[in-house]
């Protein structure tokens, strides 16, 4: 019995390496994908009663407004005219979902309108279209950005940057261009560029804009005691010299909670390609502190190198010690 | 996840059956995480996982309003997800043309040879398991399902649930006393 018990723990470690940690994931995100794709009647629980009521001041409102309309026009005083308001323009086409390999719930669609010269700052954009969760079948998405004409200078350019990333971590996937053209700028609205009709099609982001994983498992030192609730395990990846000139690390996994932090457990950092210069040396360290003090209660000894130099990107092994 | 935060995943479920997104954004975000995991266990491969959920939370947003007893709503996608899985491994098998890797195949981690000799074995056991083996050590042992929950995922009563699971892993150690 005792061996089928041990047996069954072995196992349940074994898979849970297998598993791997838990992914990322944009709640919000899926769950807007998710209606979008099958939106529910949400009147249907309503009872008749209240959609009867609700129709009726409906109809009282519509009413007593057409009513009042009448009675002064009957005065020979012609209707006040409607609020004064600022006349918003559009700028609008199409992107083309072809380049998707498959449906992707877990993605947004983003396109801006901003000033050329300050793309890529996501801050500055003059209006914006967004769509979560793209499939090539359901495309080309048509989409329409409302922009205030009165923020356009008519000397400067505008284009339209159009992005797939992932929802819940921001990362490029895709980046839209004209269809044809053979840089990646969209121009549109000033200088005789098109506001209607904009055909953009989707390439595979630059690598600069991508990521990559580095994994391995965390072992822990006989002396270390089974870490309790409230304690939290910290891997960084880091340049190897960032302890003495004190850069910030590469990336980090913050892990807490009993459960999620026994050794052996797996890791994955993501980090930014764009963020590794081939030249430098970087290393994975781990530690296990107290989540309220911080006090340090165990660490892993010298740093391992990863990545560059033919150092490892998967299965490293990081082993925590006590500290004394 | 607790049975603490099932129970207040069951008003969410409830508004998230009425079409309410934020609700179900909150039961997203309590079972993904364990969908993703218990899938990739059965799939050994990410991509195949990712794909797999994210049917899952399709089919859980049209048919939520059918659980009749929103405290068991873990365990129900859990089985979605699962479903799934398992049917996009059967399409991958019927085009018969990709080769599943183990680690190469994009889960993330793995294991130092010179320290866990018998994990490595009992690795490969599990690699050697079919789908639905590995689905049901993956949701008793990585998703936590007692005898009834399993019962219900896989169609058999609970007695024939223990009883495989007990043949399964005796055929486990089986394999590993022989190698």
């Amino acid at each position: 019995m005792d061996d089928m018990r041990s047996f069954e723990e072995r196992l349940a470690e074994e898979l849970g390496r297998m598993a791997g940690p838990e992914p990322p994931v944009d709640a919000l995100a899926v769950s807007r994908s998710v209606a979008a794709q099958a939106p529910k009647r949400r009147l249907q629980t309503m009872f008749s009663a209240t959609k009867f009521v609700l129709a009726s001041a409906i109809v009282a409102l519509f009413g007593g407004l057409l009513m009042a309309g009448l009675l002064i026009t009957q005065d020979g005083e012609p209707p006040a005219p409607a609020a004064e308001t600022t006349p918003a323009a559009q700028v609008s086409g199409q992107v083309d979902a072809d380049a998707m390999p498959r449906p992707a719930v877990d993605v947004r669609l983003v396109v801006r309108l901003v000033d050329a010269a300050a793309a890529g700052d996501e801050t500055a954009h003059l209006g914006e279209f967004v769509r979560y969760g793209v499939d090539q079948a359901e495309g080309p998405y048509p989409f329409t950005i409302d922009y205030a004409p009165g923020e356009v200078d008519p000397a400067r350019e505008y284009v339209l940057e159009t992005r797939i990333e992932e929802s819940a971590t921001g990362r490029l996937i895709y980046v839209g261009v004209s269809r044809g053209a053979t840089d990646g700028t969209v121009p549109v609205i000033t200088q005789g560029n098109p506001v209607e009709g904009i055909d953009i099609i989707l390439v595979e982001a630059p690598a600069d804009g991508m990521s990559a994983w580095v994994s391995g498992v965390l072992l822990a030192d006989p002396g270390v005691a089974d870490p309790d609730a409230g304690v939290r395990m910290v891997v960084t990846l880091s340049e190897s010299t960032a302890a003495a000139t004190g850069a910030d690390p590469v990336a980090q996994e913050v892990m807490e909670g009993f459960s999620r932090i026994r050794p052996p457990r797996n890791f994955a950092l993501e980090y930014g390609l764009d963020t590794i210069d081939e030249a430098a040396v970087y290393v994975l360290d781990a530690r296990l502190e107290d989540a309220a003090s911080g006090a340090l209660l165990a660490a892993t000894g010298d740093p391992v190198p990863v990545i560059t130099d033919g150092a490892p990107v998967e299965n490293v092994t990081l082993k925590l010690v006590a500290i004394e | 996840m607790t049975r603490a935060v099932d129970q207040d995943i069951a008003g969410a479920v409830e508004s998230a059956a009425r079409g309410d997104e934020i609700a179900f954004a909150r039961i997203v975000a309590a079972y993904d995480g364990e969908m993703s995991r218990v899938c990739v266990v059965v799939a050994r491969d990410r991509s195949i996982a990712e794909e797999a959920v994210q049917a899952a939370w399709l089919i859980a947003w049209r048919k939520l309003g059918k659980v009749r007893d929103p405290e068991r709503v873990r365990p129900w996608l859990v089985s979605i997800a699962v479903n799934e899985v398992k049917q996009l491994l059967r399409k991958q098998r019927r085009r018969s043309q990709v080769e599943i890797g183990a680690d190469a195949a994009g889960v993330p981690g793995g294991l130092d040879p010179g320290t866990a000799v018998g994990s490595l074995d009992l690795r490969k056991a599990l690699e050697g398991l079919d789908p639905d083996d590995r689905a049901l050590l993956a949701m008793r042992y990585v998703a936590g399902f007692n005898s009834t929950e399993l019962s219900a995922a896989i169609g058999l009563t609970p007695s024939g649930t223990r009883n495989r699971l007990e043949r399964l892993l005796s055929r486990l150690r089986q394999e590993l006393s022989d190698g």
